[in-house]
């Protein structure tokens, strides 16, 4: 039988750093395979050269027999996806870091939505696909909710859903459990291992030793690009690992003091609790509580927590995923509000509104999204550091040098830039080198180390130590550099700061903490001092079980059995098999009624509330909007409301309508088109020229829309060739195209129409014209593309998340040319309408139109970032914009003011959405 | 170290190249372009170098290039204003409205206008927090609706005598409304590299959230943006008056794509994070001497619009290829 990944003598060099020098292994189906190694080894870009998201410079990869990569490929490019796209058909599955979920996105859509390899999309067929994935997984999560909205565990759960889902025979996890706390991680753990032992084969990434050790069947450690030991698990012991991940140097330090810790403190810790009482006594500061939480609340995450830190000390909030004890941090920092209970700080209370209020106060916080965050990517490591330390004190301490560059302007702070760099380790060229091009870990110190540029090193009056908050510091960091942070932390906290760490990982919490307090389900559940923290006492607090049987904990106690969902438990109780997961997050409609009642309500009704909810309000409030303003508007010029002022409104209001559809679907996908008023001008005039010059009805109008397909698909070439950014591109376009219009026409009017074109702008269905069905036709047709098939739904894909949508197979450039051309031929469209209207053509028409086409865009609710926005929601939009348009000239209103009212009422628009979104976010 | 796989770099668009304060190979080529283009043209039409023609081409440039300036830092702090040519319409009018009390009472309008929209604009998206492009495009619509409220479809002429000379007589060879926008890009370019100020601003282009959370007034900084662009917008529609010594509704209106184009053909990426000055420059230079030279040799302005669109998409063409090699 054939292996399931065959890699020989791969290498791959960016550059002038060779990533991989000659790595090759064999993976067998049914293996856990555990891939270890420092930061920088080379393991990220090994599993990218799996997940044929790149290229092998040399070597071979074989999937189940089949060549991935064959030696010394052609071309070699590997970045246009075809290598992706073989490397899904051969059943590689990588689940990423990152999880290259559609935020927002449904979870079942998410699961299951782009399972079928067909043109349609069928909602219910993708429900029925996600809810028995997710049956698999033994996990409920809420099917309609958007991924985005879901916290990290249920996102990690949703990527396996979508996985296998997908019968993906190989399995690839880049630290599954680097974003999950201690409980989920077992829960995910177990998982894995049933997967293994039904026939998948799974390389696994992770730093945590021990709990890869409890599914690993073989472990491959890579160091600078090689592999340096390629074993079965039980031939390789920690002490081994250790020294083929670092070095020989390293061996002794990792073996000794920083994995191998039992449930007793650490020498080194012990030392650190001693130095702190003996500090404090000796400068009689008796650890009052600096920093107290009474009963505080805060909705959707916590509640009822009181507890006090004492300066002196580290305390460890501990819990799973979602327990609420990452929000409690952030609330303590400003970035989250309280709704009841209070904090005090240093006897006074404490009610932040935001970061810099905080960190004037001395509290400091390091949060736990680095990316996101954290760091300035396009500034230097001098600049990251600068700034942070700029926002904490305007005063620089005397020891920096005072030379400015300019009077009063940024402080040299070169000098003081290179010893934080050489404090903290940080791995970089210089202290000019760009945040961004720094390694994982190495982000991570730079971090740690601009979240503590307020030097400790600089005298605070006792009354005034600081607060540090840590949320995950050492996530990502390699073992030697993780001791080398806790060091750092504990030394803090002897000169005396309050310091509270937020903590997943079992290591971190048992080498921090002094105290750990533990969360569960947004309440304070245990809290455990240094002495009672052992191992199994705090895993039992953590899932919140008894006392456990220490002989539960050990690998070979575990119940692997797949076949059975419950299988019978060692004493204790703990959840190292099969149990449930914790009930997913209830949805913010249904959040009154618990699960179970739920599951009740009829499905169908559900999702229509739930659709409502999500999708409708905005829509709601904009129906409810037009209804009053007709109304009052009819009040004030009873003229409005009849049937005649109606039915014109909507021959009005059609080329616009028609033009905005196109736009939603731009602007679905985060772009642009300002080039959509000279797209409208050209086709008028051209099927003006062509219909004067004789041409039959049918050939003039295909000539037409065709030249509108081609303008659309001039720009599309512009943004998925030449990858010039849409407003730029179509900026380009817009004056391209204008100029050779008015160049050939040279602003003359045409207005000898033949009888059939002015035929289409004449009113002769009950009032209306051609144009008011063909609208109603082109809405029906995009609002189908959009909800019913593949190419639609990719549009929103690529919107929510365009990185995803590529590791996906969404194809970008075809997506890119469907929807610019089809913006292309909707402007073409509109512009046969409005020369079919205006009875005339000019080169100078429709001067400015792109803005009003935004503006109903935008006051339909779209979202200018893209993948979200909807065809009831344009409609609307453009209907405002028409009733306004009517109500004025109706109420003698000079037309100047239309500016006015309509610029105020897209103020309003966006002030709307922007209520609508912090409304989201505080849920 | 690690060796930048694509699935660890946050976005790789933004920290492959910077461009604060340094050197910037897209302005240099564009400016050789330009030299290469002037002399062609210089060759054909020896009036190109005339001392008279760079007076007609450096005044309207520096109008935009003060809007420019704005737009750049604008930018760089990852927003955009697309208010601007309406500010200029909107304090154009009004000022010139004021201009019969005298060149005093002109220049205050203008600048109390630039700086009152402006001031609007960053209130709405400093200490409000809304999206730039929705806010800014509200504005544009709002602030000439208002233009043309006041103003109405004629246009002012009665500008102080003092005020319309200072559209004619240059200064050392070159119109004072060069001196003025060669000064203010001098200011601007100190403070956005070596001032926090500026290092503030591109922070907060290049990660908002990161921005907040290290402590950075986001609010202040980004209120200072927009009232900054705002009092530029005045100063430009004072000097437009000047050159033109007569004021309309609309005459801001073909402002804003030549600003927003000179700043994306100097180089400076649209998602912000950082930005160049010198490049600004280069595009504004770039843009005048092409339309300069291309109406010398008897092109119709209509063609010189379309030319202006080819150059700005091939300027940023050749970024992005050169990016992509880069890799």
């Amino acid at each position: 039988m054939a292996a399931a990944i065959e890699a020989r003598a791969v290498s791959k060099r960016f550059g002038g750093v060779e990533a991989l020098r000659g790595a090759g292994f064999r993976l067998e189906p049914g293996q856990v395979l555990a891939l270890l190694g420092a930061n920088g080894a080379g393991k990220s870009t090994l599993i990218q050269i799996l997940a044929g998201a790149l290229a092998p410079d040399a070597g071979a990869v074989e999937i189940q027999g089949q060549p991935l990569w064959r030696p010394f490929p052609e071309g070699n490019a590997g970045m246009d996806g075809s290598g992706a796209a073989r490397a899904r058909e051969l059943g590689v599955a990588v689940i990423f870091q990152d999880l290259g979920l559609y935020p927002n996105l449904s979870v079942a859509e998410n699961i299951a939505g782009d399972l079928r390899a067909g043109r349609l999309y069928h909602p219910r067929q993708v429900r029925r696909a996600a809810t028995e994935a997710l049956a698999r997984l033994n996990a409920p999560l809420p099917l309609d909710r958007p991924a985005g909205e879901l916290a990290a565990g249920y996102r990690q759960l949703t990527a396996i859903a979508r996985a296998l889902a997908r019968q993906a025979g190989i399995l690839i996890l880049d630290e599954p459990t680097a974003a999950l706390a201690e409980a989920e991680a077992q829960r995910l753990l177990e998982l894995v291992r049933r997967m293994a032992d039904s026939g998948h084969a799974i390389i696994f990434i992770s730093h945590r030793l021990r709990e890869i050790r409890q599914i690993a069947d073989r472990f491959l450690v890579l160091r600078d690009g090689r592999v340096v030991l390629d074993r079965p698990a039980a031939q390789a012991g920690d002490a081994v690992l250790h020294q083929a991940m670092f070095g020989e140097a390293a061996s002794a330090l990792a073996a000794g003091d920083v994995v191998n810790q039992t449930a007793a403190a650490p020498p080194s810790a012990a030392a650190f609790s001693g130095k702190t009482a003996a500090t404090l006594a000796g400068e009689n500061i008796a650890p009052a509580p600096w920093l107290v939480s009474e009963n505080a609340g805060s909705a959707g995450a916590f509640a009822g927590v009181s507890l006090q830190l004492a300066p002196g000390q580290v305390t460890v909030l501990a819990g799973m995923v979602g327990a609420g004890q990452s929000e409690f941090a952030r609330a303590l920092f400003g970035l989250r509000r309280l709704d009841r209970g209070s904090f005090r700080l240093r006897g006074k209370t404490w009610r932040p509104r935001q970061p810099r209020q905080a960190l004037a106060a001395g509290v400091h916080y390091l949060p736990a999204d680095r990316a996101g965050e954290g760091l300035f990517p396009s500034l230097t490591v001098e600049e990251n550091l600068a700034l942070a330390r700029l926002a904490i004190s305007k005063k620089w301490p005397r020891s920096l040098p005072r030379l400015t560059r300019f009077a009063g302007l940024f402080p040299r702070t070169a000098a003081w830039a290179d010893a934080e760099i050489a404090a903290f380790g940080i791995r970089c060229h210089s202290r000019r080198s760009l945040a961004g091009s720094l390694s994982g870990g190495n982000q991570q110190k730079l971090l740690l180390a601009k979240t503590l540029a307020y030097s400790p090193a600089e005298a605070t009056p006792a009354a005034e130590v600081p607060v540090l908050i840590l949320d995950e510091p050492t996530a990502g960091v390699d073992i030697a550099a993780k001791a080398d942070m806790h060091a750092r932390i504990r030394l803090l906290a002897a000169e005396g700061w309050a310091v509270l760490v937020v903590s997943s990982e079992l290591e971190e919490m048992l080498a921090l903490g002094d105290r750990i307090i533990i969360f569960r389900a947004g309440r304070l559940a245990a809290s455990l001092h240094r002495g009672q923290a052992e191992r199994a006492r705090l895993i039992a607090a953590l899932v919140g079980a008894g006392m456990p049987d220490p002989a539960a904990l050990a690998t070979d106690g575990l119940d692997l059995n797949p076949q059975n969902s419950e299988p019978p438990l060692p004493a204790g109780d703990l959840p190292l098999a099969t149990s449930h997961w914790p009930a997913a997050p209830t949805s913010p409609v249904a959040g009154r009624a618990p699960i179970r009642e739920r599951r009740q309500i009829s499905a169908r009704f559900r999702s229509f509330r739930l659709a409502l909810a999500r999708f409708g309000h905005y829509e709601t409030g904009l129906g409810l909007g037009l209804a009053a303003m007709l109304l009052v508007a009819g009040l004030a010029a009873p003229r409005l409301l009849s049937a005649g002022s109606l039915v014109s409104m909507l021959r009005n209001a059609s080329v616009l309508s028609i033009l905005s559809l196109g736009m939603l679907m731009v602007m679905l996908t985060g772009g642009i088109d300002i080039s959509v008023g000279a797209m409208l001008a050209i086709s008028s005039v051209l099927v003006a020229k062509l219909a004067a010059m004789g041409w039959p009805a049918p050939l003039a109008l295909a000539a037409t829309l065709a030249a509108g397909l081609i303008l659309g698909a001039g720009n599309a070439a512009c943004i998925a060739e030449l990858g010039v950014p849409p407003i730029v591109a179509t900026l380009g376009t817009m004056g391209l195209y204008r100029g050779l219009l008015l160049e050939s026409t040279g602003g003359n009017w045409i207005t000898s129409l033949p009888g059939w074109l002015r035929a289409l702008g004449r009113p002769n269905l009950f009032g209306f014209d051609l144009s008011v069905p063909a609208a109603a036709a082109l809405a029906a047709a995009v609002w189908w593309l959009l909800g019913r098939t593949q190419p639609g739904r990719n549009l929103y894909r690529y919107g929510g998340a365009p990185r995803a949508a590529r590791r996906w197979g969404v194809p970008e450039k075809k997506l890119l040319y469907g929807v610019y051309a089809g913006m292309g031929f909707c402007a073409a469209l509109g512009g046969i309408f409005y020369v079919a209207q205006l009875g005339a053509a000019q080169g100078n028409a429709a001067v400015g139109y792109e803005l009003t086409v935004i503006a109903a865009v935008v006051l339909g609710g779209a979202d200018i970032l893209g993948g979200r926005g909807s065809v009831l929601g344009t409609l609307l939009g453009v209907l405002l914009l028409a009733v306004i348009s009517a109500s004025l000239v109706l109420l003698h209103v000079p037309a100047f003011w239309q500016g006015v009212v309509t610029g105020s009422l897209v103020l309003v628009g966006v002030g709307a959405g922007q209520f609508r979104r912090a409304r989201e976010l505080a849920r | 170290m690690n060796p930048t796989p694509a699935s660890t770099t946050p976005s790789p668009a933004r920290r492959r190249f910077r461009l604060d304060g340094q050197f910037n190979p897209q302005a240099a080529i564009l400016l050789l372009l330009s030299l290469a283009f002037a002399i062609f043209t210089g060759v054909r039409q020896p009036e190109f170098w005339s001392a008279e023609n760079w007076q007609l081409l450096l005044s309207p440039l520096a109008e935009t290039g003060l809007l420019a300036l704005g737009t750049t830092a604008i930018i760089a702090s990852g927003g955009i204003d697309l208010s601007i040519g309406a500010i200029v319409s909107l304090a154009g009018v009004l000022a010139a409205g004021a201009g019969p009390h005298g060149v005093a009472a002109l220049l205050l309008v203008a600048l109390a206008a630039g700086l009152a929209c402006g001031a609007l604009n960053g209130l709405l998206i400093g200490p409000l927090g809304w999206p730039p492009i929705l806010v800014t495009l509200g504005a544009m619509i709002f602030f000439q609706g208002l233009a043309l409220s006041f103003g109405g479809g004629g246009g002012y002429s009665h500008i102080p005598p003092a005020w319309a000379a200072l559209g004619l007589s240059p200064w050392a060879g070159l119109p004072p409304a060069f001196w003025i926008f060669a000064l203010a890009a001098a200011a601007l370019g100190v403070a956005l590299y070596q001032s926090a100020w500026g290092r503030e601003i591109a922070a907060i282009g290049a990660n908002p959230a990161a921005a907040r959370v290290s402590g950075l007034p986001l609010a202040a900084r980004r209120f200072s943006l927009y009232l900054l662009q705002g009092g530029l917008c005045g100063l430009a529609a004072a000097l437009m008056i000047a050159r033109l010594a007569s004021a309309r509704a609309d005459m801001g209106i073909n402002l804003m794509l030549p600003a927003i184009a000179a700043v994306v053909l100097g180089g400076t990426p649209i998602a912000g994070g950082s930005s160049s000055i010198a490049g600004t420059a280069a595009g504004l230079l770039a843009f005048y001497i092409l339309r300069n030279g291309l109406m010398l040799q008897g092109v119709s302005p209509y063609l010189q619009d379309a030319a202006a669109g080819a150059l700005l998409i091939a300027a940023v063409a050749a970024y992005q290829w050169r990016m992509k090699s880069k890799r």
